[in-house]
């Protein structure tokens, strides 16, 4: 039994591949107008505003800060379709009357979340930082290269970024889980984005690092999460 | 006869209320068992806890040999209706019967089930166009299209016109001439005295009264809706 299959029949994904490429063109949107802020403003602009705009370093940090708030957001709003709506509705009902594992059931759900999550995440800031660096030599905009494997660094900033939103996608779904809401469930992944979209511009150099750091510690608080929410659909009465 | 559903002294609290009070009963091979009871009854709370969605405090519920626990292997020999079916409103029935019949990990003629239960002309609208009735069509053919053993009706004949219920009871009693068991609850006395072969009534939490409707129609006359009543009241705390 392909349960994968199964759980894409009950969800209309071309919605949610509209919601990616509107996400994305927003992005790409801020991205070219992050390109010529710092030509329209360099007299007022301050050492952090030229470090923040005028070299990639920064531009990257921006836009990865950005997309981490977006599709953190959308991943809970895919969470709250694909796994609240049917756990805090009449559906639990009949999805529970199966001979398949609960555990299982919620596994693939949350992996669908994740999946789409991390890869549109990934794809989408590849592509939007690599249109800004086409678009910046095709209009002479050249802002500063100091890093040597700039376009490594783009690929692994991108992939910790995918990894974090779903990380904060499946504890937003605990959460929502917990209150019954997918209201719930995308308030509080509005609130971890707003929290943590700071901590992201600390070091605009190692931006890597610190993608690293943060989407490691909540890759292990979502499994933890995780866990507890599966202990609880187990015993789950409906 | 070959028991289905054996149910041995099951408790079942919610807080400080014990709605499921030392409840035993059996359905045999064949047979339409009818759960009457008033609203609050716990006809609901045991035909879940026949599901394992409900968890049992004490006791214990063997369908088809098999304890009700945490193995949910056991569920793809029932079909159910509980409460108000839903659906997936943007599949159509096909798409619907498909997607059940992939999770019960059988295969069966959906459009003989559709046929069955007097859809065969709507299975290319969209759910969410349907009516009430047709909806309920709709979960019972959900209900019977993987041939369970056991099937369990929580008020089916709600929201059906009187052509509609008349039809229904025919295809019950097809269905267990088949060879299925069904477990039916209602409140209202004539839905399950026109269907059901035994009764049982459910009140104070546990079986009080448990009889075949013949022998007791035959027993009773026209005093058997007040004989049933008379079973159904709560005793005085």
């Amino acid at each position: 039994m392909n349960l994968y299959k199964l759980e894409f029949m009950k969800i209309k994904l071309s919605t949610y591949l509209w919601a990616i490429f509107g996400v994305f063109a927003s992005l790409l949107a801020f991205g070219i107008l992050f390109l010529f802020i710092f030509q329209m403003e360099t007299e007022s602009s301050d050492a952090f505003e030229e470090e923040l705009f005028a070299n990639w370093n920064g531009l990257l940090a921006l836009i990865t800060t950005l997309s981490f708030g977006f599709f953190s957001i959308l991943s809970a709003v895919i969470a709250a379709k694909v796994i609240i709506s049917e756990y805090c509705t009449k559906n639990v009902i009949i999805l529970f009357s199966y001979p398949v594992n609960r555990k299982t059931i919620l596994k693939t759900k949350c992996l669908i979340v994740s999946s789409i999550t991390t890869i549109s995440a990934f794809i989408s800031n590849t592509l939007v930082i690599g249109i800004m660096y086409i678009s910046a030599h095709i209009f002479k905009i050249m802002p500063q290269m100091n890093t040597k494997y700039f376009f490594f660094t783009i690929l692994l900033s991108s992939f910790f970024m995918g990894i974090l939103s779903s990380a904060v996608g499946i504890i937003s779904t605990a959460f929502g889980l917990k209150k019954h809401s997918s209201v719930s469930t995308i308030v509080c992944s509005l609130i971890i984005v707003c929290v943590l979209a700071n901590c992201i511009t600390i070091s605009l150099n190692s931006i890597i690092w610190v993608m690293f750091i943060i989407s490691a510690v909540f890759v292990i608080i979502a499994n933890f999460i995780y866990h507890i929410m599966e202990n609880r659909i187990e015993k789950m009465e409906v | 006869m070959k028991t289905i559903v054996d149910i041995n002294s099951v408790e079942k609290s919610y807080g400080l209320t014990q709605v499921i009070n030392h409840c035993s009963f059996k359905i045999y091979e064949g047979e339409i068992y009818g759960l009457l009871g008033i609203n609050g009854a716990g006809k609901t709370t045991l035909m879940k806890m026949i599901l394992g969605l409900q968890q049992i405090d004490r006791g214990s519920i063997y369908v088809l040999g098999k304890e009700v626990n945490n193995n949910p292997e056991y569920l793809s020999n029932i079909g159910s209706v509980i409460e108000n079916p839903t659906f997936y409103e943007h599949l159509n029935a096909k798409e619907l019967l498909s997607m059940h019949l992939c999770y019960m990990q059988k295969k069966a003629d959906i459009s003989e089930t559709l046929h069955l239960v007097g859809l065969e002309n709507a299975d290319k609208k969209t759910i969410s166009e349907y009516s009430l009735g047709m909806k309920q069509r709709l979960g019972l053919a959900r209900a019977i299209i993987h041939h369970p053993k056991l099937l369990i009706l929580d008020e089916p004949l709600n929201g059906l016109d009187p052509i509609a219920i008349s039809e229904m009871r025919g295809l019950m009693k097809k269905l267990t001439n088949e060879g299925m068991s069904i477990l039916l609850s209602s409140h209202i006395i004539g839905e399950v005295r026109h269907t059901a072969d035994r009764i049982g009534i459910l009140s104070d939490g546990y079986i009080k009264q448990e009889f075949s409707v013949k022998e007791k129609i035959s027993e009773c006359g026209d005093h058997f809706e007040d004989y049933i009543i008379s079973l159904m009241r709560r005793e005085q705390i």
